[in-house]
């Protein structure tokens, strides 16, 4: 079985700056795995460079055998919920649709069949969130926001999640919730890569977790990798870690907290997240 | 009840409404997404600097088909123009005042050497409606609907670009192209509703409308229809004052519109409502 994910030697960035380097990494298919590290360090590009937004400048991506423009039907892709204009007028059940979206030509553009209905229906009920189809996307809060960009992202039943930030935000019961998606997905056989700032739920519901601050910091099962001195050299010091009960919780710095609410000012958002390429810039 | 009928009864007054029905319509469904992704600028820029192609097709010696060709040319070009500016970086509101200003300049300077300089001009600049042939409303007529055609067939995509362009690059949409495509469209019912309303007024009908629209509906198909109706009804009342009260037709339109506006900005509970029923209630 080829892996869901081959990365090697991969240098890239945006507007010339460069903001991975060299990272190379392997991930079998049917894994989770926790994209963790600060702001800045890399994290959301890598999740774009394999959703095919940005091209490598160096090193080879494979994900799921081809490259990543060739299989985007096959990948769910998430953005971060700040990416979006929660001003925009447009239904919960819209926005899911979106997620269906195929190239056609001719009269099959305007083919909506009751299938698509169906799919976009059982995505909802899958997140439980079918009784707001209709509802505006502004409206909702935000765990429910996220639940609906994640309904987008697996209304096409794709073999492999790229998933951005899927907790941030979120209190503590929706995000319990949105932990125990992504495994219901993994049992199901999806493989799913999302990135995070929380350290406890990567050790909790990942197989997998690599640390990122530009380079790999380590790459392995949580148990392994998860340790006092990979924390200090990914947060650069800024992890606050703290034993409990023998396991090992860390929150990462207060730069998390701050980003907390999913509808500050998108701009000011921006500035501290330098990872944001020019492909999330809103206009249209 | 002969005040109501009576209009009705000119040629020029029948094809007007027409004429202004369908740049109502156009005006509408490009003026959803210029409402909801703030191009309201870019659609002024776009509306003044197709004076400069009007110009130089009417120095030309170009009938009003040429004319019109040639504000679309140049109303177009300034849309592809910042778009491809902002591209490289420059801020899209800089990148519009150069070119609005510099293409809006040179249409005046192009325009004043004309012999009646100042009547030409102020056609351009407030537009009459009641007075174009019947050729320059066949052009109306015929970019109006290209617009809508248009946008009916790429809706999905304009839709999705205007939403999330991020989650629509991954997905495969072109994303510069839409975006592109889009500003051409205001573009076309920019030069549409130029006729009707003058460049200095296209804006009023391309915002005024969907802007109503955005504050009684909340999704963007709907903010289409019920702006076109806005759009419609702006257009009967302003030709009604126009042939009553004896006003220039294009501003009369643009005040209806604006007035529609007001009223509906001050009873929808987006609007003033709930402000005024605290003060009210106090």
């Amino acid at each position: 079985m080829v892996p869901a994910i081959e990365v090697k030697s991969l240098t890239t960035g945006y507007r010339g700056h460069r903001a991975i380097e060299d990272v190379s990494f392997s991930l079998p298919q049917g894994k989770v795995m926790g994209l963790l590290g600060p702001n800045g360090s890399g994290k959301s590009t890598l999740i774009k460079t394999l959703v095919g937004l940005i091209e490598p400048w160096e090193g080879d991506v494979c994900v799921l055998g081809g490259a990543p423009r060739e299989v985007r039907r096959q990948i769910g892709y998430m953005p971060q919920a700040e990416d979006i204009d929660w001003n925009f007028p447009v239904t919960v059940r819209e926005v899911v649709a979106m997620g269906l979206y195929r190239k056609a030509l001719g009269l099959d553009r305007f083919r909506r069949g009751s299938e698509e209905k169906d799919r976009i229906m059982t995505a909802l009920k899958r997140l439980s969130v079918d009784h707001l189809a209709d509802r505006q996307a502004g409206e909702l809060s935000g765990g429910q926001q996220r639940r609906m960009l994640c309904a987008r992202a697996l209304v096409r039943d794709p073999e492999l999640f790229l998933l951005d930030e899927p907790t941030a935000g979120l209190d503590a019961r929706s995000e319990q919730e949105m932990i125990d998606l992504l495994g219901e997905l993994a049992a199901d056989g999806a493989s799913i890569v999302f990135c995070t700032h929380d350290i406890g739920c990567a050790a909790e519901c990942c197989d997998l977790t690599l640390f990122l601050n530009r380079h790999v910091i380590t790459y392995g099962p949580p148990a392994t990798t998860i340790t006092e001195e990979m924390l200090n050299r990914t947060f650069e010091g800024h992890a606050l870690v703290m034993g409990a009960e023998g396991n090992r919780l860390a929150l990462s710095s207060h730069d998390h907290y701050e980003r907390e609410d999913p509808h500050r000012d998108r701009e000011h958002a921006r500035h501290d997240h330098p990872v944001r390429g020019r492909e999330g810039r809103g206009r249209g | 009840m002969d005040w109501l009928t009576d209009p009705w009864q000119f040629d020029f007054m029948r094809r007007a409404l027409l004429a202004g029905a369908l740049v109502a319509l156009a005006s509408s469904v490009v003026g959803a997404f210029v409402v909801i992704k703030g191009l309201a600028f870019l659609t002024d820029a776009v509306a003044h600097t197709s004076l400069a192609g009007a110009a130089i097709a009417f120095l030309a010696g170009g009938g009003s088909i040429v004319i019109s060709l040639g504000a679309a040319g140049a109303a177009g070009m300034t849309a592809v123009g910042v778009s491809a500016l902002t591209r490289a970086r420059l801020r899209e509101d800089t990148a519009i005042g150069i070119l609005f200003a510099a293409l809006f300049a040179f249409g005046i300077l192009l325009i004043s050497r004309a012999r009646n300089y100042t009547l030409e001009l102020s056609s351009f600049l407030v537009g009459n409606i009641l007075t174009v042939p019947t050729e320059d409303i066949i052009v109306m007529a015929i970019l109006s609907i290209v617009v809508v055609v248009v946008m009916a067939i790429f809706y999905r995509e304009m839709l999705f670009v205007a939403y999330d362009p991020t989650m629509a690059a991954a997905a495969g949409v072109p994303v510069a192209l839409v975006q592109t495509g889009l500003m051409v469209l205001v573009a076309l019912a920019a030069v549409a509703a130029f006729r009707l309303v003058g460049v200095a007024l296209v804006m009023a009908m391309l915002v005024a409308t969907a802007a109503t629209a955005a504050l009684v509906v909340r999704r963007v198909p709907l903010i289409m229809l019920v702006g076109a109706i806005f759009g419609v009804l702006s257009v009967v009342i302003g030709l009604y004052a126009s042939f009553h009260a004896d006003v220039a037709s294009g501003p009369a339109i643009v005040v209806t519109s604006a007035l529609f506006f007001l009223i509906v900005f001050t009873l929808s509970p987006r609007g003033l409502a709930p402000w005024l029923q605290r003060v009210l209630t106090r």
